[in-house]
């Protein structure tokens, strides 16, 4: 009987000890995941007249109601952004949205996040918040000096965040894809910048990607924006090389 | 499948006056591979959800008893849908509110106080359930009610092909044109596409619900969640209309795709003044 209970309270320990292991992995499986997708949602502070920009928006976010809530998206007086220099409206399109960001555009972490490259790039702003027509009219109506703002910024900080990822991809900005190209090739472990570069040709309808296995995989059939395929050196060289005849044709 | 539905349907009671009774229990939640919701068993204590979302002609009557002024009547900033947006575009209209969910110029009332209201913020659903002596749902008590029992992405299966004969949901592939194919482009009345196997109407579909918690990713406690998806939602978008998935949003903002359906207050939960 004693030799039976002993060998019933090994048995319990051992499974126990590898219920908590498969735990512990799981855990840190999730960590590594939830790390990458806190990485991902990375948002540059353009440099120019950031205190200044930073300062008004402080002054139009409405306080908190008693409710806890931090802030209520909110707009500048149209008047006030129009006599703001184009880098310190730059600054305020990129830190801040005017309007708000309906339920559910924001992207889950998911497990393996890591190893996929995305159809989509998450949203900046917490992704509960958009750029109004104010914004939206700035930034396409002074697409060269933006397009400016946006290399000096990436190339100041060494990384293209959310924000930014969504300017590039708001004016199809082709123009920036061998600065895409590069950061990629700096450091890999932004493969937002591989989807940045697969919105621009989607977008643009550019033959030679909407033709391809990727293509078909991440915006045909019965795909959504949550779609993914698995990271491959050969899906990262065929979007980096896809891109860059992208830009070839656009500068010839 | 069918066994796990026909349990389902005895777990729970539908009372007389349009509440779900989900009885105390160890309910699994959340999805595989989801890092904010991952699966779980979670206790729960009993409760008691509503059949259907709250409707305009509810929310009228509360408008008219307490005078209360919602967050888009205040800052004249709802955001509403007119078909021909790129995805995930909405517009912000001065005019709208839970009177003109879509703005003055798409129709206000007429036909639709059984509609589920919408263009009303978390704030304003909850200044609701307070006049209501009601609350909203935790997001652990609206996806027990919403699973019924399943743990499936949907609560008829994995195969989202049946969704439309219990959601509405948008069927077009993008949002360029307007989507008409289930009868409905905006919200529909309330229960008017099948339940789920408690005898939950619109779970997915016609309007995201409110729902009270937050989730391990949360950047900051002052955002609010809603779960189901909504009419605007579609299978190539965002496909939020399952079992899964968890909306965020500024807790003041009010699109018109937003309702809530309501949890009866248990006696232990009154608050003693």
């Amino acid at each position: 009987m004693k030799t039976c209970l002993s060998a019933s309270v090994f048995a319990l320990s051992i499974s126990l000890c590898a219920a908590q292991s498969s735990q512990y992995d799981e855990k840190g499986l999730t960590r590594k995941s939830a790390a990458y997708h806190h990485y991902r949602l990375y948002e540059n502070k353009p440099p120019f007249e950031l205190k200044k920009i930073t300062a008004l928006i402080s002054k139009i976010k409405l306080k908190s109601d008693g409710a806890g809530d931090e802030s209520e998206t909110s707009a500048l007086d149209p008047k006030v952004f129009m006599r703001l220099s184009n880098g310190a409206k730059f600054t305020y399109c990129m830190i801040h949205g005017e309007i708000s960001g309906q339920n559910c555009d924001g992207m889950p972490a998911v497990l393996n996040e890591e190893n996929k490259i995305f159809a989509f790039p998450p949203g900046p702003f917490g992704e509960e918040a958009d750029w109004s027509d104010i914004q939206r009219a700035f930034l396409h109506s002074h697409r060269g000096t933006v397009i400016s703002l946006i290399r000096e910024t990436v190339h100041q900080q060494g990384r293209v965040g959310v924000n930014l990822k969504k300017a590039i991809i708001e004016l199809g900005a082709i123009e920036l894809i061998p600065d895409l190209v590069q950061m990629y090739r700096h450091s890999s472990k932004d493969r937002d910048l591989l989807t940045v570069m697969s919105v621009l040709m989607k977008n643009l309808n550019f033959r030679r990607y909407t033709r391809s296995d990727q293509y078909f995989k991440l915006y045909s059939g019965e795909t959504n924006y949550k779609s993914s395929i698995p990271l491959t050196v050969e899906a990262s060289k065929r979007i980096q090389s896809d891109a860059m005849a992208l830009y070839r044709l656009h500068r010839s | 499948m069918v066994l796990c539905l026909a349990f389902a349907a005895l777990a729970s009671q539908v009372a007389e006056d349009g509440f779900v009774h989900v009885p105390a229990g160890t309910y699994h939640l959340g999805k595989a591979g989801m890092l904010d919701n991952l699966p779980r068993n979670v206790h729960l204590e009993g409760f008691e959800i509503s059949r259907f979302d709250v409707t305009n002609r509810e929310f009228a009557n509360f408008v008219s008893a307490s005078h209360y002024v919602t967050d888009a009547e205040r800052h004249h900033d709802a955001m509403v849908f007119k078909p021909g947006l790129p995805e995930f575009r909405w517009i912000q209209d001065h005019s709208g509110q839970w009177r003109f969910p879509n703005g003055k110029s798409r129709g206000g009332l007429e036909g639709k106080w059984d509609h589920p209201v919408t263009s009303i913020s978390f704030r304003d659903a909850e200044a609701y359930c307070r006049w209501a002596h009601v609350r909203l749902p935790t997001l652990d008590e609206w996806e027990a009610a919403a699973r019924a029992g399943t743990r499936s992405d949907y609560f008829f299966g994995n195969s989202v092909a049946e969704i439309g004969k219990f959601a509405n949901i948008w069927h077009g592939r993008d949002h360029l044109k307007a989507d008409y194919s289930d009868g409905y482009m905006y919200t529909s009345p309330v229960g008017k596409f099948l339940p789920n196997p408690w005898g939950l109407y619109d779970i997915y579909g016609n309007v995201f619900q409110f729902c009270n918690g937050h989730l391990p990713g949360d950047r900051s406690s002052g955002v609010a969640h809603a779960r189901g998806g909504s009419w605007w939602c579609s299978t190539h978008s965002c496909c939020f209309f399952n079992s899964a998935d968890v909306g965020t949003v500024n807790p003041h903002a009010s699109f018109s795709n937003q309702g809530f359906r309501v949890v009866r207050i248990s006696t232990a939960q009154v608050p003693k003044n």
